[in-house]
């Protein structure tokens, strides 16, 4: 019954993102799936924000992506020592192959952009991008995850993302 | 009757010592803790006295800095803590750096 609510719940947000439905496994994702899942997304952001990096000079922009690489970093690196710890393997699947086919496209299309054009769809993208991953981590993710150590981690991230979502929207309103 | 006060003197002197040790331990440095934990300083104010040490411990899964105009205690990975023994009087308010929602207060008197 978890695992049906958690696949519609994370088919809806996946498609709500226009990542595709099919892309979530029958029977919902398991703790390694998820744990995968999650790491991708953290690595993307880091791609965002070196991208960032590279093309603004925006202090406000700059300071929101160095924060990004150094907080997903540390989240991703706490994953990794939780896994190695547990002797588990995070397992690739469809959504994370979505994410990353999605994440490219974006990070293409934000390459070509310059000046403020690119701070306001950079923070505009962090923005979506964290309200997405925030939803789905909380709403279904952690109610789906068994392991009790990944569940608290995740919990932490979560606390961590709602940070950065506040910190973006922030970001969204000084760039209009 | 000399030996009789002598004794007295002496049982009044006894009695006084522990009075003594333990104003003496009041003043001994004291050792304070700031738990660096869901975004936030707690506690958020600490008194202390010249000499005492303070430690941040950093609970979260972010890293953090507590940071004052004085001092700077440079990033906090998760579980990794930093020490400062405050010397001078005064009020200090500190932040991340990185996050500078989190404001903390360390008063010396």
């Amino acid at each position: 019954m978890i695992r049906n609510l958690t696949r519609v719940a994370a088919a809806a947000l996946l498609a709500s993102a226009t990542i595709s439905a099919p892309a979530m496994a029958e029977e919902g994702p398991t703790d390694m799936q998820i744990a995968h899942i999650a790491y991708t997304a953290g690595t993307l952001d880091i791609r965002y924000a070196h991208l960032a990096l590279a093309k603004s000079n925006n202090p406000e922009v700059r300071k929101f992506a160095e924060l990004m690489i150094q907080d997903h970093a540390a989240v991703n690196d706490l994953a990794v020592g939780l896994l190695t710890k547990l002797g588990a393997s995070p397992e690739d699947n469809a959504t994370s192959q979505q994410l990353i086919a999605d994440a490219s496209a974006k990070l293409n299309a934000m390459a070509q952009m310059q000046g403020a054009e690119f701070d306001r769809a950079y923070a505009a993208n962090e923005l979506g991008y964290h309200q997405f991953v925030n939803k789905t981590v909380e709403t279904a993710f952690i109610p789906a995850v068994d392991n009790k150590e990944f569940k608290d981690l995740l919990g932490q991230a979560l606390e961590i993302f709602k940070v950065h979502e506040q910190h973006a929207a922030h970001m969204v309103r000084v760039l209009k | 009757m000399v030996a009789g006060l002598w004794a007295l003197l002496a049982f009044a002197l006894v009695s006084v010592s522990p009075g003594a040790l333990s104003a003496k331990t009041t003043t001994k440095p004291q050792e304070h803790v700031v738990e660096i934990h869901h975004f936030k300083f707690s506690p958020a104010t600490v008194e202390a006295k010249p000499g005492d040490t303070i430690t941040w411990k950093n609970l979260d899964a972010a890293p953090h800095t507590a940071t004052a105009k004085q001092w700077d205690s440079a990033k906090l990975n998760h579980s990794q803590s930093w020490s400062l023994k405050v010397t001078d009087k005064g009020t200090f308010e500190y932040i991340c750096t990185y996050h500078p929602a989190m404001k903390g207060k360390v008063v010396v008197k």
